[in-house]
């Protein structure tokens, strides 16, 4: 980088800042002036921008897991499924369950039961358990859980393993994945805001 | 548990007007709440938790925030997205835009109904109730300098959390410009299509737009302003990958296959000509609302077969 | 800050261990410095938290951090800081490979290589301010220099890795 005179070094930093969002107002109406009139500068800005992309769009690692300590949660299980949990420790439970499947097994259980008790009344319950009796011989598979929708009105949600669409051969296929990033990405479009409808 | 990674995660997006502090303004006004979220600029890990049955997902995310679009770090891949955009460093690295002239419909059937003002997380924020009639469908706490929403609850048709989307880590950003789009990615550009396959309105949502979808198939995209989701209508040659680990989900109209992510929920069917997909963040009552105005399950379909196979 | 007087050491690794190892990955581009980083800092956290008294949290966390860093370096003889390919930790590098996956994999190795490149104090900022996202105060706080130093220090280390690295055009 050519020498630069400490007003053009000050300006520098403040552009990295800009970036940052931590300019005091005067500074940044300093910032937004000189990019609206200096073209260096905004090269400048360019260059500090994708130096800075560049390395935040580098992936966070996962940890090794030996390296976390295996504690276990306990009633904090319980208050994360009834929402009851802190904005503070939400995050906390969230993390651990990332990194633990132990005691994502527990929640899992903890739930089912949770269920349970709540739809005793409901109908569901008495198709729950023949349900799970007939499919278990029928199909000699394990089935995993039988259970609710959350909103439970005329729904019946029953985990399988082997979807019947499954098939070999040589047909196309699609990815879920695909067909998700594409939602996505119309799901983007803002209100009120208009792309141009022809093609580059 | 989480599809940290799989899964492409833009979720409804919100904000408030400063002051808005009337109780029972109108859905006009919520639209603006919604507009301003969008606009909101932070840097926030966010965690979302989603109950679907007995399955509990959650999933947590580096996110940087700015007007209009998002971008989303995972373990081992980034997401850009906005503005019928989204390029996307996973597994395979790839790039979208979709063509289309048409916007999100207006919101016609939530109001504003309770606005308090409370503290979360140090900061200064509104809490607004987000009603569809009687029913609470959601609870925003919102940011009052940013416009960010803090902390969204959705509620279910019986009044139940489903949803929990919260940011933590919060750092409200001033503005500053949008990144270019990666010159690395190649980017695909999906062109509209002129099917009327689906109808117009489905259950309170809008269709806004049809877009040629992969191998010769189309997506339908509905909204009501908050929710949205796609129906992809697909050959029935063709073989839709990620219903593995599926559920089964039961309605009156038959059966489909289900996978519930802590941002969205997918379900899978075939009637007699085609398969279809459906992919959305919409709230389990408005899904089987959903389903039951689409084309239902097959009579003939395997499903049906196995079921009757187990049931009679 | 009372939000953390509750926090046990084991939250303190579940939450933060992935940005501790993070951070010494990307100062270091060595897995086997960042392992012993996570345990040592782990360690000091166990041992300082009981005497933690209110204050910026995540000051503390990344001061205790970096100065078991610090000492690590100190202690060590420096093994040769080749990154690995960014591949062995993400899927990019198992995927069947188009040439714009060897490219994204090749940038990111490159920023890694630019990275490590960079002055210590330069790196740490950077790295502290864009990979651990931490605010410009709360680096000050724990690298213990004034926030005028962070902002050239930030600053300064994107314009040295902006000319370490070549743009795809």
């Amino acid at each position: 980088m050519a020498r630069m005179n400490t007003y053009q070094a000050q300006l520098s930093i403040l552009l990295s800042c800009y970036l940052d969002g931590v300019l005091t107002d005067e500074e940044l109406n300093e910032v937004v002036h000189v990019l609206d009139n200096d073209l260096e500068a905004i090269a400048e800005f360019h260059k500090l921008k994708e130096a800075r992309r560049a390395v935040r769009l580098m992936p966070m690692l996962e940890i090794p897991s030996h390296l976390l300590p295996r504690t276990h949660l306990d009633e904090e299980l319980s208050a994360f499924l009834d929402g009851e949990l802190s904005t503070q420790e939400t995050p906390i439970v969230s993390a651990h369950l990332e990194s633990c499947g132990e005691c994502r097994m527990v929640l899992a259980d903890l739930d089912r039961s949770r269920i349970a008790i709540r739809a005793l009344p409901g109908v569901e319950s008495p198709v729950f358990l023949d349900v799970h009796r007939e499919t278990t011989t029928a199909t000699r598979r394990r089935i995993p859980a039988v259970v609710a929708l959350a909103t439970g009105v005329a729904a019946v949600v029953i985990a399988f393993t082997v979807g019947p669409f499954a098939s070999g051969g040589e047909q196309p296929t699609i990815s879920i994945a695909d067909l998700n990033a594409r939602h996505a990405a119309v799901a983007s479009v803002p209100a009120a805001v208009q792309i141009s409808n022809t093609a580059p | 548990m989480t599809r940290l990674g799989r899964s492409v995660l833009v979720g409804t997006t919100f904000a408030v007007a400063f002051g808005v502090l009337t109780p029972a303004v109108t859905a006009g006004e919520l639209e603006d709440i919604i507009t301003q979220a969008r606009e909101a600029t932070y840097n926030a890990t966010r965690v979302t938790k989603s109950v679907w049955g007995n399955q509990i997902e959650v999933t947590d995310q580096l996110v940087e925030h700015w007007s209009g679009g998002e971008l989303v770090r995972t373990n081992s891949s980034w997401t850009v997205s906005g503005n019928g955009r989204l390029v996307s460093m996973g597994e395979v690295p790839s790039g979208l835009v979709f063509l289309t002239a048409k916007t999100t419909p207006e919101i016609q059937r939530y109001e504003v109904g309770s606005v308090t003002t409370v503290k979360h997380m140090h900061r200064s924020a509104l809490r607004v109730e987000v009603m569809e009639g009687d029913l609470k469908r959601a609870t925003l706490i919102v940011d009052e300098r940013s416009g960010a929403v803090l902390l969204a609850e959705t509620f279910n048709g019986q009044g139940r959390v489903f949803r929990t989307v919260s940011l933590s880590d919060f750092k409200p950003y001033r503005m500053y410009p949008e990144p270019e789009e990666m010159s690395s990615v190649p980017v695909q550009v999906i062109m509209h299509s002129d099917s009327d396959l689906l109808p117009n309105e489905l259950a309170g949502y809008q269709i806004v737009d049809v877009f040629q979808g992969p191998g010769g198939s189309e997506q339908s995209f509905y909204s009501d302003g908050l929710f949205g989701f796609s129906v992809f209508a697909i050959s029935k040659r063709t073989v839709i990958d990620g219903f593995a680990d599926s559920m089964a989900l039961v309605t009156d109209d038959g059966l489909y296959e289900m996978v519930p992510t802590a941002q969205d929920v997918r379900i899978r069917w075939a009637d007699k000509d085609r398969n279809f997909v459906l992919v959305g963040d919409i709230p389990p009552d408005h899904l089987e609302e959903i389903l039951a105005d689409l084309p239902a399950p097959g009579r003939d379909s395997m499903l049906k077969i196995w079921w009757h196979k187990l049931f009679g | 800050m009372s939000e953390h007087t509750t926090l046990t050491w084991e939250d303190v690794a579940h939450r933060y261990g992935r940005k501790i190892y993070t951070f010494a990955y990307r100062l270091t581009g060595n897995p086997d410095d960042a392992a012993d980083l996570v345990q040592e800092v782990l360690l000091r956290v166990r041992k300082g938290l009981a005497s933690y008294t209110p204050g910026s949290f995540e000051g503390w966390l990344w001061r205790i951090t970096r100065n078991a860093f610090l000492d690590g370096i100190r202690k060590k003889k420096r093994r040769p800081t080749v990154p690995l390919p960014e591949g062995d930790f993400s899927a990019l590098g198992a995927s069947p490979s188009p040439d714009e996956v060897l490219a994204s994999v090749r940038l990111s190795d490159d920023v890694q290589a630019a990275l490590v490149k960079l002055p210590y104090d330069f790196r740490e900022a950077v790295v502290m301010c864009d990979v651990v996202g931490l605010t410009y105060e709360e680096i000050a706080e724990a690298t213990d220099v004034p926030i005028g130093t962070v902002r050239s220090r930030i600053h300064r280390g994107r314009s040295m890795l902006r000319d370490l690295l070549t743009w795809p055009v």
